[in-house]
């Protein structure tokens, strides 16, 4: 299982906090987050920064990353403002 | 030390307060994070401030940036915050520079202890990270957008905001702008972050980003390097 949070715009426009799938690749994670929460947009996933465990970042749809058991995921956006 | 200093000693020692009032500090961009910053570093006793901003205050500021006022829109920021700033201390050494990052001179990047990131723009902030690596100093990030925030203490090498920002060049900010709060929030925290990193206390974000959220009140680690 990998262990998915949200933070940030997605947390606050649909009230999504944290979820646990099954999912070997990137591909399958967006998948099982769409098939659960179909309002989530693959605009506002492309959108987001990724940061698994905390260590590694990821910009954009590399969707072929491959994900292990226990991996943790967040989905989020980065600031730049001031 | 003087009165107006002392109520720090509530949580730190004396020893403690002459390290933050002897570190040098080169603040990079005077808008809503870095007014708020400055005010902090020179009301808890930083004694000497490096200050860059090549800009002017204007009515777009008011909302959020500290030392905008009807009175100072137009004027450069680093004149109003110096300004302002001595009639808080009239015994801080504040070093204006009417200038972008890239054109400071050498000896004042070299002469500061840390650097703190209080720019608006994520190419600048990239290059504030690749100077201070490349001169050796800890850098303290902060940036905002909307109701969220992020922020942490960068030491050499680390290249957090490179891998944060990869090749973007606009967050969350460019849609949800910046609003009267959270610049003040992320700044603060920031101000707390350098106390924690001078004074060698715990829990400071040593080689961590911490993303900030006041909407749904969520502090949560994003990001961390090798300590």
């Amino acid at each position: 299982m990998v262990r998915v949070t949200f933070y940030n715009l997605l947390r606050s426009r649909h009230n999504l906090k944290e979820l646990e799938v099954e999912a070997s690749t990137m591909r399958e994670l967006v998948s099982a987050i769409q098939k659960r929460y179909p309002q989530v947009t693959s605009e506002e996933l492309n959108q987001a920064v990724l940061f698994i465990n905390q260590k590694k970042v990821m910009h954009l749809r590399r969707f072929d990353e491959r994900l292990r058991d226990g991996d943790k995921v967040v989905f989020t956006n980065f600031v730049g403002g001031g | 030390m003087k009165t107006q200093f002392e109520p720090i000693l509530g949580i730190l020692s004396p020893e403690q307060f002459a390290r933050i009032e002897a570190t040098t500090v080169l603040l990079v961009g005077l808008g809503g994070l870095g007014g708020h910053v400055a005010n902090g570093l020179v009301r808890l006793g930083v004694k000497r401030l490096f200050l860059v901003d090549d800009d002017v205050f204007e009515e777009k500021n008011l909302n959020r940036q500290l030392f905008a006022t009807h009175d100072t829109i137009g004027h450069y920021k680093v004149d109003a915050v110096k300004q302002a700033l001595l009639s808080v201390n009239p015994d801080a050494e504040l070093f204006v520079f009417r200038k972008r990052i890239e054109q400071i001179e050498s000896s004042v990047i070299a002469g500061s202890d840390l650097i703190v990131d209080g720019v608006d723009d994520i190419k600048t902030k990239c290059l504030i990270e690749a100077m201070a690596k490349a001169y050796g100093k800890p850098l303290l990030h902060g940036a905002i957008g909307g109701w969220y925030g992020q922020l942490g203490l960068i030491l050499p090498g680390a290249d957090l905001l490179k891998m944060l920002y990869g090749d973007q060049e606009a967050g969350l900010e460019k849609v949800l702008k910046c609003p009267t709060f959270t610049p003040a929030v992320v700044a603060n925290l920031m101000v707390s972050e350098f106390v924690k990193f001078v004074t060698d206390q715990k829990g400071v974000l040593r080689n961590r980003i911490l993303s900030v959220d006041v909407l749904n009140h969520s502090y949560d680690i994003l990001l961390k390097g090798d300590v």
